[in-house]
């Protein structure tokens, strides 16, 4: 096309798209919503994403080699120093150790070093970010994360809580000061916090080795080095050799072959009485059990509270080594870049309907226009080009007012954005790629939209186009295939992406899924023109609305794609659902987050040990000033109460078989339970069991069968929770171990996340985590925006038609028929369009779920998640939306759209 | 247009005595012009004269048959084929001339039709002509043509719709003289006293 | 003379068996450079379907036509959207114009199509305005015009530039009679200073501006009239 054609034609399509501004506008909005969408999530994505080259400085600082040796003692320190000063007497080398602790008031936990921040070697792991760095005892420099946490700024004092030994107990000073704050080179959240060399001495000494998990502390050395590999691997070499002289041997040698599936270092870490334990259990096991190795391990575990003994461990990592770590890490921070591209795509398919049916509609009211374009020598290239350029510039615009949105909102959101991917962000986080992928999309879809329109007016043969008429054609051969065709290749590219991690994982789902819908929407047109010529039984109005369909295929077809496409959303919420509640009634129910459980110990062995303490009850009752509590009586032991005669199919309530813990139940925990309609039954001497549903129940304790009634209640997915209430006469009658005394506080309203987070510092309390929405709450509001998704599109595509439609409504009215037929007649259209749509959607929604659910397990939020073989298909509600949306839609419409004029007809020009 | 015309016509569909030529005569004009006996008599013996009609015989109740002769059908036929002149517009003439072709097979009306077109369509061209040339401001000359362009503009629809008529109307339900004087042998016969 | 137009045996049949509709049977015509012919007819008698078998809209079934020489039935369809910008501009009875554009662009986009630059395509577009005497409305947009002027701005549009042929459906259908007169004004003006034009028209007072008058029947040409060859005198048409 020449220059001033070009002009001619860019000049009649942007006057139209002005003339016609309302239509314009609301394509550049659909556009640059999505588009703006798209770049937010792309540039979170790319914002969260962390290069392996950024890790490596993280780790390494600007050294060659990071050595670790973990949980180490003074021999296994002095052991690395001895090899490196052996194999690379050259190197030069920065020691430092990290440990962990906790800041009252502030974190459970921060990780302490005494790193000299801003020597040579370590230039890159931590940046001062204001005041200095500690140079004596008692000074300390917090992240700003911790700052965060504590609300800390420089001048304030802390106490280091050394694994619950005080400060004050120790060689520590009673409190530091804080002298600065520093920055980690990689994560805004990081808890990391520097003190002195001597203070370090201090909390190596409180924190003893053998109580503490992996990696409680370690020892490090920042090596530089020419060939840092070679001498990993020499260390790594050497270490192999001499790893087994820093561990104590086993308590009883040799091993028994009843604990040969226990691997050596927790043998190791267990005493004789264990042991023997250990190896009575094993005898009690049934022999050629694929479970045995299993038990044996958790029973192993059992014994030793959870925390086997720990040895030294050394670690030597180079760039190479930790490049190629961080690059197999990498793949779960594509997870938002997948979703996000997956979202965009079916914005912008949904846009492309729309702006489709918009465009589809305009032109035929343009025919006139197209005809004398078409006298006056206006080639198929040069029409096509008028209604594509339209389209083209609502989609420049509309990327451009997305963009600027998106770059708008990332830099008046970078707190928050910083926050979110738990980055420092220099400048704005949007690259040009992440800025100019979504917004060709977004222009690609405007002009896609504009295209197929484009084509059909440019096909309509002048005299006709003159008379302002299109002529129906009978649908293309090619179509129903074709759409077939990419239906199957849609579905095949989100099987795939399924299995291909990375980018390309992401583009794969996203082009699957807009194939999908373009299929879909490609068979609706022979569809729906294939029900205009059986419509003949039908009656009056009905017939009308399907024959005016066939008619103007493409405007119906667009919409209808478009309604699918949202209704695909309360299908796919609708198996989430019915999945989740089928899956609770193995499970149980959701947990409660009105609960908070204090128990003895340190919370984190379960069951609790010892009895709780009055100030861990003191402290949340503080907290939570509006619960109410019981104290009752729970048994430690992992007592084997189990369903009589079921195995491992029908669990019951609770985790699995021989999980459900057994506590003295009272009328005032049952009423704090919310279940006192089972209080009868417990003081007749039944056993109440807190599960899913009301039944009567047998239950197996230890070696007796009582009977019980099980109730439906919420429990927390904790073994500590009791599940099995018993009175206190049958509870004396039955061996059931060690007793401590629980406490259970049920607050009148949902935790806060903080109330949680306070809780969750109370080492003794756990709450129930608060979930952003109720299952029920995510439920309507799929349920709401759908509806109300499925009346913008159609309220568009139906104001878009009547201007088509009034003109045979005002000739109805004309011959007779009552004006409000043009309401019965809006009215059914919609129902009409609701109801194919929703009998697309359906196989379209199930088929994704299948399909995204048939290799893994897909966290579904609130919903749990969901695997091909757990699903539950709602067909009621199903139906539901199939039937029931189309008759609220129709039925609003036909409410909110005026009568027919009753003006004669007259001419469209 | 005279009886002269409208007889001659009525012979070219066959010869007749002078009585049947004056019921045709009645018939064909719808009854619309009443004829004289004395009149036909009289224009038959000047047809005569002319050379145009020829004293064929007496028939069997003695009354003088007449028929047309070639000069008689020369005469006719170009008398039908000249349209009525503009000068002398005379709608009646025109209106004459195509009831009796239609009820004679001599000429089509048809062509009729199409001839008086064709002379008030060439007719309105050079009134247009004229006004194309005259001076905008002499009103009185472009009133006058103006009023001739539209005269000759209705003269023109009622072509048009004399074609229409014709075209709803078959061919064999047309008022025919032929026609009524082959199937009604009814005719009243005259009494000798009209002799 | 020049033969701008010229249509030999064209048939031209809708539908077929029973449904089967001549919509033209056998026509000749020539329209030489400066030269207007007039087709009237009553409704159906195929005077549009000549129109657009002569712009090419439409293919005759039968026959054969030429535009300045070329062969419609040879062209593909980019040449005869060519042609249409070259040679043939067309008026309807209203809507002529598009709205999006103003009197001079509208006059100015068969050129602007076919690759003229825009300055010499306002240019010529702006002359042909002055022929219509439009000139000092080149700028205004179709809903600022008259039915008049915008029937005026359609004629400009059908002879700007190298145009040479104007095909004209009832362009005075929509006005009242003394505008239409102006408008076969300026038709037959464009006509004497060269172009050829056909209209088709039912009325015959406006058919009477043309040099010919073919008249349709069933598709056929039943008559063409001429005016006489000897006009007649003043006298003869005295009161």
């Amino acid at each position: 096309m020449r220059l001033s054609e070009a002009a001619a034609v860019g000049r009649i399509a942007r006057r139209t798209a002005r003339r016609n501004w309302k239509r314009t506008a609301l394509i550049i909005g659909l556009i640059a919503v999505p588009v703006a969408a798209a770049q937010i999530t792309a540039g979170l994505a790319a914002a969260s994403r962390i290069a392996p080259e950024e890790y490596v400085t993280q780790q390494l600082g600007a050294s060659d080699l990071l050595v670790q040796m973990y949980a180490p003692t003074t021999e296994s320190a002095t052991w690395v120093e001895e090899q490196l000063a052996d194999v690379a007497p050259d190197a030069e080398m920065l020691r430092y150790r990290n440990a962990y602790a906790a800041i009252p008031d502030a974190t459970s936990y921060v990780e302490l070093t005494d790193l000299e921040v801003t020597a040579p070697l370590a230039q890159g792991k931590y940046g001062l970010i204001a005041g200095r760095l500690p140079n004596a005892s008692g000074e300390i420099a917090v992240s700003d994360g911790v700052a965060e946490l504590g609300d800390l700024a420089i001048g304030d004092r802390v106490q280091l809580d050394v694994e619950g030994v005080a400060s004050a107990t120790s060689d520590l000073p009673e409190s530091f000061t804080i002298v600065g704050t520093i920055r980690d080179a990689l994560y805004r959240h990081r808890r990391a916090a520097v003190i002195s060399s001597s203070d370090m001495d201090a909390v190596y000494a409180a924190s003893g080795v053998d109580t503490h998990e992996f990696g409680a502390r370690d020892a490090a050395w920042l090596v530089a080095t020419r060939d840092p590999d070679g001498l990993s691997s020499a260390l790594y070499e050497r270490w192999e050799r001499a790893r087994a002289g820093f561990r104590p041997g086993p308590a009883v040698t040799p091993k028994p072959a009843a604990l040969s599936v226990i691997d050596d270092d927790l043998y190791a870490s267990l005493s004789v009485e264990m042991i023997e334990e250990l190896v009575a259990y094993a005898a009690t096991l049934p022999p050629d059990d694929g479970m045995t190795a299993q038990l044996v391990y958790d029973e192993a575990f059992r014994l030793l509270d959870g925390f086997p003994l720990v040895f030294p461990e050394m670690v030597a990592n180079s760039a190479a080594s930790l490049a190629s770590y961080e690059s197999a890490t990498d793949r779960a921070l594509q997870a938002p870049a997948v979703l996000g591209t997956i979202v965009a795509a079916l914005l912008l398919a949904e846009v492309a309907l729309v702006a489709g049916a918009a465009y589809a509609t305009g032109i035929r009211r343009r025919l006139r226009e197209v005809g004398l374009l078409d006298v006056n020598g206006a080639t198929g290239q040069h029409l096509r080009w008028i209604v594509v350029g339209e389209g083209l510039i609502a989609g420049v615009i509309g990327a451009g007012i997305g963009t600027t949105a998106a770059v708008l909102a990332m830099i008046l959101g970078r707190t928050q954005v910083q926050g979110f991917v738990d980055r420092h962000i220099e400048g704005i986080p949007l690259g040009v790629p992440e800025l100019i992928a979504p917004a060709i999309v977004g222009i690609v879809a405007a002009t896609v939209a504009a295209w197929i329109p484009a084509r059909a007016a440019a096909r309509v043969p002048t005299t006709s186009a003159l008379e302002g008429r299109m002529p129906l054609a009978s649908p293309r051969r090619w179509v129903v295939p074709l759409g077939g065709a990419m239906t199957g290749l849609g579905a095949f590219l989100v099987i795939v992406a399924r299995t291909a991690f990375g980018p390309s994982g992401a583009y794969q789902a996203g082009l699957g899924v807009a194939l999908m819908i373009g299929g879909f929407a490609l068979v609706a047109g022979p569809m729906v023109a294939w029900m205009g010529h059986r419509a003949d039984r039908l009656p009056a109005i009905t017939r009308l609305v399907v024959r005016d369909a066939a008619r103007q295929r493409t405007r119906a077809a667009t919409a209808i794609a478009a309604t699918m496409v949202v209704l695909i959303a309360p299908v796919v919420a609708g198996i989430a659902i019915a999945t989740s509640q089928a899956t609770d009634a193995i499970h149980g129910l959701p947990e409660d987050p009105r609960h908070v459980l204090v128990a003895g110990g340190s919370g984190y062995s379960m069951p609790p040990t010892t009895d709780v303490q009055p100030e861990d009850i003191a402290a949340v009752a503080e907290l939570l000033p509006n619960a109410r509590h019981v104290e009752f009586t729970a048994y430690d032991d992992w007592t084997d109460a189990r369903f009589a005669g079921t195995e491992d199919e029908v669990r019951g309530p609770g985790i699995g078989p021989g999980e459900m813990s057994v506590a003295i139940g009272t009328r005032e925990l049952l009423d704090l339970l919310g279940v006192s309609a089972a209080t009868d039954a417990l003081e007749n001497g039944k056993a109440v069991v807190l599960g899913t549903q009301d039944r009567d129940v047998s239950i197996i304790v230890g070696d007796d069968e009582i009977d019980g009634v099980e109730v439906p209640a919420s429990v927390m997915r904790y073994g500590g929770f009791p599940r099995v209430l018993l009175n206190e006469d049958l509870a004396a009658t039955l061996d059931l171990g060690r007793s401590s005394t629980v406490v259970l506080f049920v607050n009148d309203e949902p935790l806060t996340e903080r109330e949680a987070l306070t809780v969750g510092e109370i080492t003794a309390a756990r709450p129930v985590w608060p979930e952003g929405f109720t299952r029920t709450q995510i439920g309507a509001l799929v349920f709401g925006g759908t509806l109300l998704a499925v009346i913008i599109i159609l309220a568009l595509v139906t104001a878009l038609a009547a201007t088509e439609s009034d003109h045979d409504l005002r000739t109805m009215v004309a011959v007779g028929a009552a004006p409000k037929i043009r309401r019965r007649f809006l009215g059914t259209q919609t129902v009409y369009f609701t109801f194919v749509a929703g009998v697309l959607a359906t196989p379209l929604g199930l088929l994704l779920v299948e399909v995204s659910t048939s290799n893994d397990w897909v966290d579904v939020g609130p919903f749990g998640s969901m695997n091909a073989g757990t699903l539950v298909i709602p067909w009621a509600m199903l139906v539901l939306v199939i039937v029931g949306m189309p008759l609220v839609v129709g039925g609003l419409t036909a409410l909110a759209v005026r009568s027919a004029p009753t003006v004669p007809p007259r001419r469209i020009g | 247009m005279g009886i002269r015309e409208g007889l001659l016509t009525l012979l070219a569909t066959g010869p007749a005595h002078g009585y049947q030529l004056k019921v045709d005569f009645e018939t064909a004009t719808g009854e619309a012009w009443q004829l004289n006996i004395g009149q036909v008599y009289t224009t038959l013996q000047r047809l005569e004269r002319d050379g145009l009609v020829d004293l064929v015989e007496n028939d069997d109740e003695g009354r003088v048959i007449y028929a047309i002769t070639a000069a008689g059908r020369e005469v006719l036929t170009s008398w039908m084929e000249t349209p009525v002149q503009r000068t002398a517009a005379n709608r009646d003439d025109v209106s004459m001339k195509l009831l009796l072709a239609m009820a004679s097979e001599v000429v089509d009306p048809f062509t009729v039709v199409a001839t008086q077109r064709n002379a008030t369509m060439t007719a309105i061209q050079d009134y247009t002509r004229l006004k194309a040339a005259t001076d905008p401001s002499d009103l009185a000359w472009l009133l006058h043509i103006d009023r001739l362009i539209l005269r000759s503009e209705a003269d023109l629809r009622w072509l048009d719709r004399v074609e229409e008529r014709l075209d709803t109307v078959a061919i064999g339900d047309r008022n025919r003289v032929r026609g009524r004087h082959e199937h009604d042998t009814s005719i009243p016969v005259p009494t000798g006293e009209e002799h | 003379m020049d033969i701008v137009l010229s249509m030999r045996r064209i048939g031209r049949t809708h539908g077929k068996g029973a449904q089967r509709v001549d919509a033209l049977v056998d026509i000749d015509l020539d329209v030489a450079a400066g030269e207007w012919v007039a087709v009237t007819g009553r409704s159906g008698s195929g005077k549009t379907t000549l129109l657009n078998v002569a712009g090419g809209l439409d293919e005759p079934t039968t026959g054969t036509v030429q535009v300045e020489g070329a062969h419609l039935d040879d062209l593909s369809k980019t040449d005869l959207a060519r042609l249409r910008r070259q040679s043939i501009g067309y008026v309807f009875q209203d809507f002529n114009l598009l709205p999006t554009l103003t009197a001079a662009e509208n006059v100015a986009l068969p050129l602007e199509l076919d690759g003229v630059g825009l300055a010499a395509a306002r240019r010529q577009a702006i002359e042909s305005l002055a022929q219509v005497s439009l000139d000092r409305m080149a700028d205004r947009y179709p809903d600022q015009l008259s039915g008049g002027e915008q029937q005026r701005v359609a004629i400009a549009r059908g002879l700007v530039g190298p145009r040479s042929l104007l095909l004209a459906d009832e362009p005075t259908g929509a006005l009242d009679d003394l505008t239409s007169e102006t408008i076969l004004k300026l038709i037959r003006a464009r006509c004497d200073a060269g172009a050829a034009a056909v209209m088709v028209t039912h009325e015959p007072s406006f058919a009477a501006w043309a040099d010919r008058v073919v008249r349709l029947r069933d598709g056929r040409i039943e008559s063409i009239t001429e005016g006489s060859s000897v006009p007649p005198s003043l006298a003869e048409l005295a009161i």
